[in-house]
């Protein structure tokens, strides 16, 4: 047996599956590409080397058989687990797939020798297998490969069900498994059977079987995943449409302050111009001082040099003042900032409704906010507001509840969802009846809306 | 002992305050030698960057306060400067001079003593060192100098802003030395950085103010990024 005929043997026999093997997980190698020629290389050779001096000339092709599947099994196993780092069920389900494609071609591939070279026997005819195997491949191979790429690859790709994987596996295995339970060494009875001509019928509607199944299976999985992600979607436009809600019960309310003050300042002006004509000054003077005195109270600062910041904290100072609640501000929000303002108005109208919210709904005296701010190395941008609470506080499986209505916190979504676009972190913490909520947000170029 | 100043161009003002300081170190068992000032540009003239801290009225005839404080921060980045101001201006933080604090007149004393108390403590974790030995010798080094570690050849090197330190111990031994101080992040195998040196975190590594890079475990991205996020939070709230 010529070494040269040998290794063009295995390789026929071993490259074809471990491609397919590898192919759905080419984006998960834990090596470099070199890395992995190389050791499927080692592989390749150390097979050829050890069948040059396992298998004597005279060996069977059931021995031949034999080897070449201990190889691939053990091997091709440990090869592909070391190498591709992923979900070791998805990497079983494929490995237990192509050994069940393997063995229905190594049939079919004897099947085709006996038709083709009418040489039904046990004997090597290392030509003729050769050439039966590469015919076979031919007709066999692009569908395994469509199998693989099309079906495989977008699930192994898909991160999100890896724990249906843990049972999924199991269906090849146990199609594998039918196949060799009952092949006991000394069974030559089934043995015969099976690698008989008249086995062709059985063997056609097992590997119709067990090649349906699997694509049923794949199938299904895909369409759950797509499901899951649609339903994702669907919280997402929830979501958003409820923000957009709440923005546009701030605009009414915005729309009816202004009216209601132009209505004050007209009823103010008729006043004075009452004083006026009645040449009644000292009356006219007092009115006068009061009303700026009571516009005194609605303090202007100058809060920071960002325009939407300081418009933002300025307003929910004022309110807060109004309704006795201590606010303490701490910040530095500079002019330009890589945070779209839509989003930092969004930001802290959120966090601070939520901290006036808590406070109003208090019983007891203290009532305080204390906002701090500032930015951190280049693009950076830290946030904490911390105020008292002392009401319950209601937790769900995805976040807070709002104790205003009976559906999810949607301030606390919000926050969430801006510190994620901008690739950051919102924390909220609470502890002795004071409830911190913490934003880091991370701008980068890419960040969009 | 805690090198200290004022700067008030009102002599009540100056009284006031060299009153209170001296009322919290006799309370509090500290030591300061405290050094007056009537303008910023008496401060400056003659200036050595010995002052830890520095007490600056915002609204002087002169140099304003501000105008002092970009003068002293040429020279001196680290000094803590506590403004004093009359007028509740929240923009003081945006002054660009990285303010400490400031006290809004007129102040009482416990008004003093909390921001008296912050002082202290940012002062004392400012000198916080640890010490190696280098060749025979045993160094001290700052921690805020620390710019980040790693490992080479059996060899911690110990990267600051002056030089390179290298000692001869086992990377696991010196992380047992910065364990307990909260800026110090492990970032990569053998590799912490100190976060405060950190300008951007990117994909998958950190920018250093430096210019240099370090990378960031793939596995671990997302536990550091939270690591650095509680940190910076940490440190937004004073509790650093």
């Amino acid at each position: 047996m010529s070494l040269l005929l040998l290794s063009a043997v295995t390789l026929i026999k071993i490259i074809p599956y471990v491609v397919l093997i590898f192919l759905p997980f080419r984006k998960y190698f834990r090596y470099s590409l070199t890395h992995t020629s190389l050791l499927t290389l080692l592989f390749i050779t150390t097979t050829i080397a050890v069948s040059y001096y396992v298998l004597p000339s005279g060996s069977t092709l059931l021995e031949w058989r034999l080897f070449y599947l201990i190889s691939i099994s053990i091997f091709g196993l440990l090869l592909s687990i070391t190498i591709i780092r992923t979900n070791l069920f998805k990497i079983l389900f494929n490995f237990f797939v192509v050994l069940c494609y393997l063995k229905d071609f190594d049939y079919y591939s004897l099947y085709l020798q006996s038709y083709i070279f009418s040489n039904w026997h046990f004997g090597i005819d290392i030509g003729a297998m050769i050439f039966c195997n590469l015919l076979l491949l031919l007709f066999t191979f692009p569908f395994m490969w469509l199998f693989m790429t099309e079906l495989m690859t977008p699930l192994v790709e898909n991160e999100n069900q890896d724990a249906s994987w843990g049972f999924l596996w199991t269906i090849p295995f146990i199609f594998y498994m039918l196949y060799r339970v009952g092949m006991t060494p000394g069974d030559y009875l089934t043995t015969a059977f099976l690698f008989s001509k008249n086995s062709l019928p059985y063997h056609l509607v097992g590997t119709t079987a067990t090649f349906l199944s699997f694509t049923m299976i794949l199938k299904m999985l895909k369409s759950s995943e797509a499901n899951a992600a649609l339903n994702h979607k669907l919280a997402t436009a929830d979501l958003r449409l409820d923000l957009q809600r709440k923005e546009y019960q701030r605009l009414t309310k915005a729309i009816d302050d202004t009216r209601q003050a132009k209505h004050d300042l007209r009823h103010h002006f008729i006043v004075l111009k009452h004083f006026l004509t009645k040449n009644d000054l000292p009356a006219l003077s007092e009115y006068l001082n009061n009303y700026i005195k009571a516009l005194d109270q609605t303090i202007a600062l100058n809060i920071c040099s960002n325009t939407a910041g300081n418009a933002i904290i300025q307003y929910y100072y004022n309110l807060a003042l109004n309704k006795d609640i201590a606010m303490n501000i701490d910040v530095n929000i500079p002019a330009t900032l890589a945070i779209e303002e839509d989003d930092l108005s969004v930001l802290l109208g959120n966090i601070f409704e939520n901290a006036l919210e808590a406070c109003e709904r208090q019983t007891s005296n203290t009532k305080f906010i204390k906002v701090k701010a500032d930015t951190l190395g280049d693009n950076m941008f830290v946030l904490t507001v911390k105020n008292s609470f002392d009401h319950v506080i209601l937790l769900s499986e995805q976040g807070f509840i709002s104790s205003k209505r009976d559906n999810e916190g949607i301030g606390t979504e919000s926050i969430k969802n801006i510190a994620e676009r901008y690739n950051g972190i919102a924390k909220f913490t609470y502890h002795n009846n004071i409830f911190e909520t913490s934003v880091f947000l991370n701008p980068t170029s890419l960040s969009s809306k | 002992m805690i090198f200290a100043a004022i700067v008030d161009d009102l002599k009540q003002e100056r009284d006031l305050l060299k009153s209170y300081l001296e009322k919290y170190c006799q309370e509090n068992n500290l030591f300061i030698q405290l050094s007056i000032f009537s303008s910023g540009e008496e401060l400056l003239k003659d200036y050595t960057e010995k002052y830890d801290l520095i007490f600056l009225d915002i609204y002087m005839s002169g140099l304003t306060g501000l105008e002092t404080a970009k003068k002293i921060r040429e020279r001196d980045k680290n000094c803590l400067l506590i403004f004093s101001t009359t007028s509740p201006d929240f923009a003081i933080k945006s002054f660009r001079v990285r303010a400490f604090d400031y006290l809004l007149k007129p102040y009482n004393f416990t008004q003093f003593t909390e921001v008296m108390l912050l002082a202290e403590k940012s002062l004392k974790i400012s000198t916080r060192f640890i010490e190696v030995k280098e060749s025979r010798e045993m160094v001290k080094i700052f921690l805020r100098d620390i710019i980040y570690v790693d490992y080479s050849n059996h060899y911690v090197q110990i990267h600051t802003k002056e030089r390179l330190i290298k000692t001869y111990m086992y990377f696991a031994d010196f992380a047992l030395l910065v364990a307990k101080y909260p800026q110090f992040l492990h970032c990569y195998r053998n590799c912490l950085v100190n976060m405060e040196y950190i300008t951007a975190l990117q994909d998958n590594d950190f920018a250093l103010s430096t210019g240099e890079s370090l990378p960031i475990n793939r596995t671990k991205k997302v536990e550091i990024k939270q690591l650095y996020a509680n940190y910076a939070f940490k440190k937004l709230n004073g509790d650093v």
